[in-house]
């Protein structure tokens, strides 16, 4: 029996070597005249492929997605179709022995290179992630200055793809916007000197009133409002000098406010001179802001008519407000991070910001920044000082300017002169491709201080690295970030399932979306096999997921169910019949590979093969429906179109063969990816045959036979990995690269961290292509 | 509230007329007769249509509606309806499966999309909207909007060896820069009638000429497709840095009485869509652009709709393997699209503007560039036109073409009437003719 997929995915079979390659003209080309060219030629190619063009050797040596193609069609027993000729035994060693053997070939034959990864704009999350370290601040409720940044384009499934990240106005804009409210509140530029004071006579307080304006008539104002420029969020004191007299049994109410605040009311009975009340607001964010002062309506109806004698009047005269009050000792972390020099008597202020910005500048465009380009910023914040205002409100200006600077929203990696098309990456260049990879963020400062002494090249140092930043909690943002992308579960979020299936609340979603995260994580930092990734015998739930699951509840909580949280996340073990464990049962995959109202086996099994075994199957043939419109029955068809019809039904079965098997492993999962055991009255059906004749007995068999598969599945593992390290698609000369690292995976025991310390190390992560190699 | 003078206001706009057009002005063009701008809208929609219940079988004067096109029956008088156009470079061409993206892309640029899954994205023109706004641009606040409803997907790893680009933006300022969509109708309220603060605009500007100073420094240290990044960014940092001034050339103008701010994303579709129209129609009416688009959804867009009591997808449904069903489903979501097509024409209609309403002067496209979602074919595609340019279009028909006439030929009209002159749009072969009767 040929064995499926350590043919299909592995691709070429370890002992070919090139000089026992058949003769194509004289052994395969034949073949192929037999077999392949009735269906596969240069007139109509079925399926886009031709097979007649390649009249020797050579011609075949230009096309190696051809024959990996044909390599995993004809092992897959998917090609000749099944009742089509089929090659004997013998003439199928031949075909298999030498597409794996040319395949080799064309790799050998390709000039080892590094690769060339587009300079990189940092998507959202690395965006979020990179501030958030910088200016030492933390993204809250309510505070997200990269909410509305435009949804980052993804290729090769993930959204860290240099080709792919673009810039656009639209970013510009929302560019400037955020580091404006980045800086806002990272650093206080207002108020450390003293409050600042505005006192606002009588004749210069805007009053408004729909009925009536004020006029010299002695007419009273509803609302007398000051508005001020607040250049810093925090408190701020509003009083008002206030003259009134009121006739004896009325009252008069008065309120102190500012947008957003609750009124404070004052009440006045009597008669009072320059009554001063004051009361204390908070401004959250800085900005043209109102204070005001209001007369109050009590449901709706005045106490008494303003400026009527009868009953009396009040004289507003004069507004004040005062602040912000910023207590000196309390300032925010992030502005104490920030602001190192001030000001003093032995330090001017263009000095004080120098030092400021000479500390920030590297650690925004994580790399040593020259005098020269510092003078640019030093410079800018010399034009924005003003004598009478705060130091740090002119510095807010350069450090605007670097959030949105080429240097610190680009991951540039300057183009070098290299030795034979290549050269290595610099320490710093070095130092950003391994904090983005592992946690999507800037380099930390024992990354920066050894890249500073030149010891990051040091492939020694380099592996200490990657154990220290996979062991840190940080390392959790390559779980999250690849994982969601790697399984395609990101779609979660918008899936709705019909009525009839039931409802995925918030607390399941986020159960749901977390478990395989949890579990890869796990997998990654616990250096465990990645076999785990298959079949582990423990997952992660929340209360909604594991009520959802059916799972046991967990001895040390059984007395107190009721007390555990049902948002934590909690480790379980998996006892067997639970038909949990691995990320393929998990609900997440299981959910988004289905329709809306139904399970599809088909997508299910398309997302073993593209997920699991790296080897998607081609897109459907374009316009495919178009060939199988019911022809009218009336009409009798020719043979040839028959045999047309046919051969299109065949290209469709061809993958479907390989999809639909796998996917129906699945049947005893339900479109949210509960065990089922009947399908509405129907019982489940979950046996499968592969195209070879491998029979599959449900998710456990597919489990067992996965485990089998295992190098297939750390080589696709390893592609998707190093795809999203490396930030662009992998070429044909990456293969070697990839063979490496999960050769040496495997002699070290199969564990997960093996793959990324062999990424790390290697040479597509390490060096770069020239531009012209 | 503030009493404007008509007149003294535009007296100051006067004395900029020597460097900036003058805007548009309702009160203006009363007194002196003045044609209102031509303004061009986009409106996309996905998966193509229930096709045997959206054509019209018969040319001429519209009687009575198909059952898809019914919801615009009080309008058809305003109203083209097209039979044979074709998006011919939306097809495969030999690159395979992938008509989703493939046919997104082409959907304003009428040309094909290079099949790659990251690398060296490109599409073979650019869009029809960012054409005009590119040249027309300078006379508004805004040179264009690029709106949409649904947020852009991933396309996972496996969208036929296409970049979720592709099915993510119809708009592509030049063939390698796809436009991004703004979704957030707050946000496009604010870029429409944002002011700046005089100090803070300097303050940008300084920032961004340092920006642009270290960028040409850099420009020298990279090579290859860096440097295209760093154009890219160039580029957009010069954009922004024009808005700035043209927000001071532009003055925001008064709003319409009763015009409300909208909030963020409403959660449920129909009225995330309804408010971005009501955007398009405020951008228009107060001249603050003149070429918007609207993308009712993403490409192969998988939208579920529970409000139309139907449990599946879009996408789903769109390959209805002639299942009534399916069929039935796919009509119900149709025609909820173009009943939204609907709101904008009768919004636009109902907002007076010289002796007609802002509608006149307007060509709004509606459409899909695939024309039955189960054979994901690219003749006869469902097409509309509302609106009458000024004048230069006759509506209120069915017009029937030759097979396979470029929908690039009606492109070029429409450039015409926005006073574009080119030679050819894409696979254009030549103007349609009967637009004027």
């Amino acid at each position: 029996m040929r064995t499926l997929f350590l043919l299909l995915i592995a691709a070429v079979p370890a002992a070919t070597a090139a000089d026992e390659l058949p003769d194509y003209s004289s052994q395969i080309r034949p073949l192929m005249q037999k077999y392949c060219v009735n269906c596969h030629n240069e007139k109509k190619p079925q399926g886009e492929l031709s097979l007649a063009k390649f009249t020797d050797e050579a011609a075949a040596m230009q096309a190696r997605k051809v024959w990996l193609n044909v390599l995993h069609r004809v092992t897959g027993r998917e090609m000749p179709p099944d009742d089509a000729p089929q090659p004997t035994e013998r003439e199928l060693d031949l075909l298999t022995k030498w597409t794996a053997g040319v395949v080799r070939k064309i790799d050998d034959a390709t000039p080892p290179q590094p690769g060339r990864v587009t300079m990189r704009r940092l998507n959202r999350v690395e965006y979020r992630n990179t501030v958030r370290d910088l200016l030492g601040i933390e993204f809250e409720l309510g505070f997200d200055p990269t909410r509305d940044f435009p949804a980052d384009g993804a290729g090769y499934g993930f959204d860290n793809i240099g080709d792919v990240l673009s810039i656009s106005p639209l970013h510009m804009e929302k560019y400037l916007a955020a580091a404006a409210q980045l800086i806002e509140r990272s650093i206080v530029v207002d108020g450390i000197d003293g409050p600042r004071v505005w006192t606002i006579p009588a004749n210069e307080v805007r009053v408004s009133s729909p009925t009536k304006p004020a006029d010299s008539t002695g007419q009273w104002p509803t609302n007398w409002i000051a508005e001020i420029d607040v250049r810093q969020a925090g408190e701020y004191r509003i009083n008002a000098t206030i003259s009134s007299k009121v006739a004896s049994g009325k009252q008069a109410q008065m309120a102190l406010q500012t947008e957003g605040s609750q009124p404070e009311r004052f009440t006045f009975s009597r008669q009072t001179k320059a009554n001063v009340v004051e009361r204390k607001v908070k401004i959250v964010s800085a900005g043209r802001r109102q204070f005001w002062l209001a007369y109050q309506h009590e449901q709706n109806k005045p106490t008494f008519e303003s400026g009527d004698a009868e009953n009396g009047e009040i004289v507003v005269e004069s507004l004040e407000v005062s602040g912000p009050y910023i207590a000196v000792d309390s300032l925010p972390a992030s502005h104490q991070r920030l602001i190192i020099a001030r000001p003093g008597p032995d330090k001017t202020r263009t000095q004080a910001a120098e030092e400021v910005l000479a500390a920030f500048l590297p650690r925004a465009f994580r790399r040593p920044v020259s005098a020269t380009e510092r003078q640019k910023y030093v410079k800018l914040f010399a034009a924005a000082d003003r004598p009478e205002e705060s130091f740090e409100a002119a510095l807010a200006l350069p450090l605007k300017a670097a959030l949105v600077s080429p240097h610190f929203l680009y991951r540039v990696e300057a183009e070098q002169q290299g030795k034979d098309g290549s050269y290595s990456l610099n320490d710093f260049e070095l130092a950003s491709r391994l904090s983005y990879f592992l946690w999507s963020t800037m380099p930390d400062d024992e990354l920066l201080r050894l890249a500073g002494e030149g010891k990051l090249t040091d492939p020694a140092v380099l592996e200490v690295q990657v154990m220290r930043l996979l062991a840190d909690p940080e390392s959790r943002a390559l779980s999250e970030n690849f994982v969601s992308q790697w399984l395609q579960i990101r779609g979660l979020d918008n899936f709705q399932p019909a009525a009839k299936q039931g409802k995925i609340g918030t607390r399941l979603r986020i159960g749901m979306a977390s478990e395989p995260i949890y579990v890869f994580h796990e997998v990654l930092t616990k250096d465990q096999p990645l076999t785990q990734l298959i079949d582990a015998d423990y997952t992660y739930a929340n209360g909604d997921l594991a009520k959802h699951y059916k799972l046991p509840p967990l001895p040390e909580h059984e007395d107190k169910q009721k007390q555990i949280e049902k948002d934590k996340i909690l480790r379980y073990s998996i006892p067997v019949d639970t038909h949990r464990g691995g990320l393929m049962t998990s609900a997440a995959v299981l959910t988004v590979t289905s329709h809306p109202d139904r399970t599809s086996p088909v997508k299910r099994g398309k997302w073993v093969l593209d997920a699991l075994l790296g080897a998607p199957p081609p897109p459907p043939p374009p316009e495919v429906e178009a060939l199988s419109e019911p022809t009218d029955p009336k009409l009798k068809q020719s043979l040839r179109e028959r045999l047309e019809a046919h051969r299109t039904a065949a290209a469709c079965a061809s993958c479907h063969k390989r999809m639909d098997p796998l996917g129906f492993a699945f049947e005893n999962y339900d479109v949210l990816g509960r065990w089922r055991e009947k399908d509405g009255s129907l019982n489940i059906d979950a046996s499968a045959k592969l195209p070879d004749g491998k029979e599959l007995d449900g998710v456990t068999g597919l489990k067992g036979y996965l485990l089998t598969e295992k190098r297939a599945f750390s080589k696709a593992l390893t592609e998707k990995l190093l795809t999203y390290a490396l930030g662009r698609g992998l070429e044909p000369f990456d293969t070697r690269a990839v063979e490496n690292i999960v050769t040496q995976t495997q002699a070290d025991g199969d564990k997960l961290s093996r793959i990324v310390v062999g990424i790390v190390l290697s040479r597509p992560f390490r060096e770069r292509s020239s531009v012209n190699p | 509230m503030i009493q404007q003078h008509p007149l003294s206001r535009r007296a100051t706009l006067k004395a900029l007329g020597a460097i900036v057009a003058l805007p548009w002005l309702e009160s203006f063009a009363q007194a002196a007769e003045v044609k209102p701008p031509v303004r061009l809208g986009f409106c996309y929609v996905p998966n193509g249509v229930d096709w045997r219940r959206w054509h019209l079988e018969e040319s001429g004067p519209l009687q009575k509606l198909s059952p898809t096109l019914s919801p615009l029956d009080d309008v058809k008088q305003d109203l083209l309806v097209f039979r044979n156009l074709a998006l011919n470079e939306g097809r495969d061409h030999g690159d395979g499966g992938g008509d989703h993206p493939r046919a997104t892309s082409s959907f304003l640029t009428a040309a094909h999309a290079y099949k790659s899954f990251g690398k060296d994205i490109r599409v073979g023109g650019i869009s029809l909207d960012q054409l005009a706004a590119q040249r027309r641009g300078h006379l508004t606040r805004l040179p264009s909007l690029e709106l949409a409803c649904d947020r852009p997907t991933s396309p996972g790893m496996c969208d036929a060896g296409y970049s979720g680009v592709y099915r993510n933006a119809i708009s592509w300022r030049t063939p390698t820069s796809p436009v991004p969509t703004e979704l957030n109708p707050r946000l496009v309220f604010q870029r429409m009638f944002g002011t700046n603060e005089r100090g803070k605009s300097r303050a940008t500007s300084s920032v961004l000429d340092l920006v642009m100073e270290e960028t040409k420094t850099l420009n020298g240290s990279l090579a290859g497709a860096d440097r295209r990044k760093l154009d890219e960014y160039l580029y957009s940092v010069r954009e922004v840095e024009q808005q700035i001034q043209k927000a001071e050339a532009f003055p925001v103008k008064e709003l319409p009485p009763g015009t409300v701010p909208p909030e963020g994303i409403p959660p449920e579709v129909p009225d995330h869509i309804k408010v971005m129209l009501d955007l398009v129609a405020l951008a228009f009416q107060t001249d603050t652009t003149r070429v918007a688009s609207v993308m009712f959804a993403v490409g192969g867009s998988d939208r579920a709709f529970p409000f139309l009591g139907i449990s599946s997808s879009h996408h789903h449904y769109s390959h209805h393997e002639r299942k009534p069903e399916n069929l039935d489903a796919l009509h119900a979501i149709d025609k909820f699209y173009v009943s939204q097509f609907g709101y904008l024409i009768r919004k636009l209609k109902s907002i007076p503007e010289g002796a007609g309403s802002v509608l006149d002067s307007c060509l709004l496209l509606y459409g899909s560039p695939l024309r039955d979602g189960n054979l994901h074919d690219r003749g006869d595609l469902p097409i509309l036109l509302a609106g009458s340019g000024g004048g230069a279009i006759a509506p209120g028909r069915a017009i029937q073409y030759a097979a396979e006439t470029p929908l690039a030929n009606l492109y070029l009209n429409m450039l015409d009437v926005f006073g574009i002159q080119e030679q050819r749009f894409s696979d254009s072969t030549g103007r349609l003719a009967d637009l004027r009767k």
